[in-house]
């Protein structure tokens, strides 16, 4: 194991923690979003009923406009007893149907008004620019008149919806008459006109300043813009042409330069108006109780989880510890079994040499103490690559290399196993072609052959036949192939058989065997700078494994 | 102080008719009458016809009519301290002078505006007081929307059997919505029309008296400078005592000059002069007060024993205590004749006085005028001038009135040359409202020793 537990854990902790942080200000800021997204709403639609205030505002004084411009002698007495008398009034005007001024006549005795009227109004008159906008009006009525017919139609038939009769109601309005935006002075100015019957065009140029005064009698004050339900300390105003301020209401004081948290734009004849309302920006970007909700979560699941760690850890630890301590058990008993084995497998080959110079020899104990050596080499073998495999779990495993023949040492090995191999019938092909010295471990290479053919023994028997291929490749790569004609290897476990403890079959009838033969020759190759791979094979299976010889000491 | 007196009418003076059915109820006089009564013949001359309406004694205040008042109070960031609580005791003390059958109600504004007592009937007098205690200044100072809110509080109870008028105290430059001196003016042209005047009171040195002054005389209202927040009270009295005594509402005048005679302008109240018809607006009258108008005239050269009716007066008001619309006629004439003692004899005093007093404030309006382009030295020499000029007319026409005029101009030529500039500007247009307007009391807040003053150093304007 590369990584330590601990270091396991804190990741175990640390990274549902970030996720949960980082989901957490993603909820946050979706959340402050959708507040944000919400009281803009409720502002616009307040906005909106402001607007909706002046827009009727706009409406009653047209109608009045309307009924004040309905005037069809011009006799400039009367005309100037209107002006003088009516306080929404800064000017009258009438153009005849040729486009020529009637009143006030620049030709006449001006007062005072009408002067100045005319000095701010001239183009608006001399360049015929509402007559201009007559021709566009004219050319719209009768596509008004027939939806009124249409509408009119459809109220006899008793089908009009109640949207219908507002329509037409709406469009009734300014087919009759129409706004002008002039400007001159402090701002715009309103003009209301329309073309009576007889052609002649009678305007009426409103007094600003008294318009703005009654259109602002009738926005809130502020203790009423505080009083509204849901109520926010909130400043709205009304902005000219993106600037001048006309009317504030609200008791909140926004410092200045700050961008409005809603707007609207005023339908013409305002269209140079703006509302604006101001909240404050807490406010608008929701509670920052979200955030404290988000750190305290952390902290409780960071808590949570780091007591689940210490306990996993302590867990883990203890059973670590389990079974480190079996492992060095096993480890301890064999070596304790090894001492005996080496002096059982002595005395067994003492007394097998005895047996060779007995005369008459004894076939029957030569047979039997056979079966005493080839059970205490395997033995031996066996304890060989538990150590082999406990020492390089500690990576204590450590490569010796010596110059020999891999040849020699592959003939020896093979001899060993003779005995084994010919009981069991097994054809031994050799094909040895590293005659050459090499710095090799010889403990090492034979381990690993001991292993490979100890598999054959056991699982390929039935294939009587063994073939190993040696050969040196690149001058110091000892190649090393063993194959048989056995059951072969599962295609899809092939890559599976040098795992540790994995067996080809969970079958009883299957020959014994620890399961770590395969994991300790990759190890050992690995470790001597090579590999260990499934071969190619026709049928059954082959083991390659490459030895790289070290470099010349 | 000076109150005009009502003297014996002039020569020129031919018929002064009143009709009404009301004989019993006092009338408001009407008097017509011309500079001369004789002129000299063979020559094309100027001449001066004087309009005059005199309000009658109202006996007793029972007697009065109701009021209908919005008190417009800035109490904007600098109002704070003894002004604001100077004016809050102003306010309350006038609504205690107010009876049941009265409307009043309270705007303050700041940045934004607060109707803080909408109009009622004054039957509660302690929950307004107490309402107007509760005032703590801070903030900008939207006079506009303050007075459009008034206005629109007077207007619910709009009556011409009552006083309608919007008294709007302040101490700054307007600064929140329109604030042009030609803004606020048409607003004032466009209330008078509805019939509501406006008062305005300015305090102290900071605020914007072209605006203030403009706002009242467009609306008819009373113009105040205020250099001490302790005079306050005064000025409140004052202004209630006006309030409260006026004796004639919608008062209208309209001159018709005789074909051939040219109007050349109308000195004194706002006008409109249309072709050979001059229409006045004089809105209201106060108990004893002698409202009136200086028609300047060019008539054509005439032949001696000639006779030539020169204007025909028609004045309509609405008379405050009978409730009944009344309607008065005039007319004058002048003859001609070769005789240059005769024509000296013909001299109307009176005339001459209102006509000295209204060019002199022509003289005083066009110093104002140097003063604003930076030129003080002909500032001073205007008003100096001015001076010389009343002194003499008050020594030929021994006239009290004209002495004060003069007086007054002596003080703000004094500040002038002391370059004392912000209040002799402001005393000017204070003076010139009150001339205009005919103010029963004309004052200037420069008469009192200038160690009494607050010494401060005035940058020259421009």
């Amino acid at each position: 194991m590369t990584r330590s537990p601990k270091t396991l854990l804190i990741l175990l902790v640390a990274l549902p923690l970030l996720l949960l942080g980082w989901a957490g200000l993603q909820l946050l800021s979706l959340e402050d979003r959708q507040v944000e997204e919400n009281v803009r709403g409720l502002l616009t639609d307040r906005l909106t009923e402001t607007k909706r205030v002046l827009a009727a505002e706009i409406q009653v004084k047209a109608s009045e406009m309307e009924q004040l411009t309905s005037i069809d002698s011009y006799d400039v007495d009367s005309l100037r007893a209107i002006v003088r008398d009516d306080p929404r009034l800064f000017q009258l005007f009438v153009i005849d149907p040729n486009d020529f001024i009637v009143y006030p006549d620049p030709r006449s005795q001006l007062n005072q008004t009408e002067r100045e009227f005319l000095l701010n109004a001239s183009s608006l008159i001399n360049d015929r620019l509402l007559q201009k906008s007559v021709l566009e009006t004219q050319s719209d009525p009768p596509d008004t008149t027939q939806k009124g017919k249409t509408t009119r139609l459809n109220l006899l038939s008793a089908a009009a919806s109640p949207s219908e009769i507002i329509q037409k109601s709406e469009e009734k309005q300014p087919t009759a008459g129409r706004w002008f935006v002039w400007y001159w002075g402090p701002g715009f100015h309103l003009i209301y006109w329309q073309r009576r019957p007889n052609g002649y065009l009678v305007g009426a140029a409103l007094d600003r300043s008294k318009w703005i005064s009654d259109l602002i009698a009738e926005l809130p004050d502020t203790s009423e813009a505080e009083l509204s339900p849901n109520a926010a300390p909130s400043q709205s105003q009304i902005v000219e042409s993106g600037s001048k301020v006309i009317y504030k209401w609200g008791r909140f004081r926004p410092t200045s330069g700050v961008e409005p948290s809603a707007e609207l734009q005023l339908p013409y004849p305002l269209s140079a108006w703006e509302l604006q309302t101001f909240v404050p920006t807490d406010f608008v970007t929701a509670g920052k109780n979200g955030v404290y909700v988000l750190v305290a979560g952390l902290i409780l699941s960071t808590l949570a989880l780091s007591g689940l760690a210490i306990l996993i850890d302590r867990e883990y630890g203890r059973e670590a510890r389990q079974a480190e301590q079996r492992v060095s058990f096993v480890n301890q008993v064999s070596h304790e079994l090894r001492t005996p084995l080496t002096n059982i497998r002595m005395y067994a080959e003492l007394l097998e040499r005895d047996f060779e110079n007995a005369d008459p020899p004894s076939t029957d104990s030569n047979r039997r103490l056979n079966v005493i050596l080839n059970e205490s080499h395997r033995l031996s073998r066996l304890i060989g690559n538990v150590l082999t495999f406990a020492r390089h779990d500690k990576q204590s495993l450590t490569v010796c290399p010596r110059m020999i023949v891999p040849d020699e040492t592959v003939v020896e090995v093979v001899e060993r196993f003779r005995p084994v191999l010919d009981r069991m019938g097994i054809e031994t092909v050799l094909q040895l072609d590293a005659r050459k010295t090499l710095a090799i471990d010889a403990d090492l290479l034979e381990q690993i052959l001991e292993n490979l053919i100890s598999n054959v023994e056991k699982y390929a028997c039935d294939g009587k036949w063994m073939r190993i291929e040696t050969g040196i490749l690149d001058e110091k790569v000892l190649r090393l192939v063993v194959s048989d004609r056995g059951p072969g290897l599962p295609e899809r476990e092939s890559c599976r058989v040098f795992e540790p403890f994995w067996r080809g079959t969970d079958e009883i009838s299957q020959a014994a065997g620890t399961g770590i033969g395969l994991t300790i020759v990759r190890s050992l190759a690995r470790l001597h700078g090579g590999d260990a791979k499934i071969g190619p094979a026709s049928s059954g299976a082959s083991f390659v494994v490459e030895l790289r010889g070290v470099a010349d000491a | 102080m000076f109150k005009t007196t009502h003297v014996a009418l002039g020569w020129g003076m031919i018929v002064v008719l009143a009709s009404g059915p009301h004989v019993l109820a006092e009338q408001v006089e009407l008097d017509v009458a011309s500079s001369y009564g004789i002129l000299k013949s063979g020559k094309k001359q100027t001449t001066w016809i004087r309009v005059g309406l005199t309000g009658f004694t109202m006996e007793s205040d029972k007697e009065r009519a109701p009021v209908n008042v919005a008190i417009v109070l800035d109490k904007s960031g600098s109002m704070n301290g003894e002004k604001i609580e100077r004016a809050k005791a102003a306010a309350q003390d006038a609504i205690d002078r107010l009876g049941p059958n009265d409307i009043v109600s309270v705007i303050t504004y700041d940045t934004t505006v607060n109707v803080l007592v909408p109009a009622t009937k004054l039957t509660d007098k302690a929950m307004i007081k107490s309402a107007i205690g509760r005032i703590r200044s801070n903030g900008g100072t939207a006079l506009f929307a303050g007075v459009s809110k008034g206005a629109a509080e007077v207007r619910k109870f709009l009556s011409e059997e009552r006083v309608n008028r919007i008294i709007l105290l302040s101490d700054g430059l307007a600064n929140e919505g329109p604030s042009s001196p030609s803004e606020l003016g048409s607003l004032g042209g466009s209330l008078k029309k509805e019939g509501i005047s406006v008062s305005t009171l300015g305090l102290g040195l900071d605020y914007n008296e072209d605006l203030m002054a403009k706002l009242a005389s467009r609306s008819g209202g009373n113009h105040f400078f205020i250099e001490r927040a302790t005079e306050l009270a005064d000025v409140f009295n004052q202004e209630f005592q006006d309030v409260t005594s006026v004796v004639a509402q919608n008062v209208r005048l309209k001159v018709n000059i005789s074909e051939g005679i040219r109007p050349v302008r109308v000195l004194g109240n706002e006008s409109e002069i249309s072709g050979q018809t001059i229409f006045v607006d004089l809105v209201q009258i106060y108990s004893q007060q002698d409202k009136h108008i200086v028609i300047e005239v060019e008539v054509p050269e005439s032949e001696s024993g000639q006779r030539q009716r020169l204007a025909k007066v028609s004045a309509t008001y609405l008379n405050m205590q009978s409730q009944e619309a009344d309607k008065l006629t005039g007319a004058v004439a002048v003859e001609f004749s070769e005789d240059v003692e005769k024509v000296e004899g013909s001299l109307n005093r009176k005339v001459m006085e209102d006509v000295v007093a209204f060019v002199s404030n022509e003289q005083n309006k066009l110093a104002t005028d140097f003063l604003d382009a930076g030129d003080l030295v002909r500032c001073a020499e205007t008003l100096e001038k001015n001076n010389l000029y009343l002194k003499a007319n008050a020594d030929m026409y021994d006239s009290d009135r004209l002495i004060q005029l003069q007086k007054i101009n002596g003080f703000q030529l004094d500040a002038v040359q002391q370059r004392d500039l912000v209040r002799a500007r402001k005393d000017m247009r204070y003076l010139q409202n009150s001339i205009d307007l005919n103010s029963i009391e004309v004052n200037s807040q420069l008469q009192v020793p200038v160690d009494s003053a607050p010494a401060q150093p005035v940058p020259v304007k421009k």
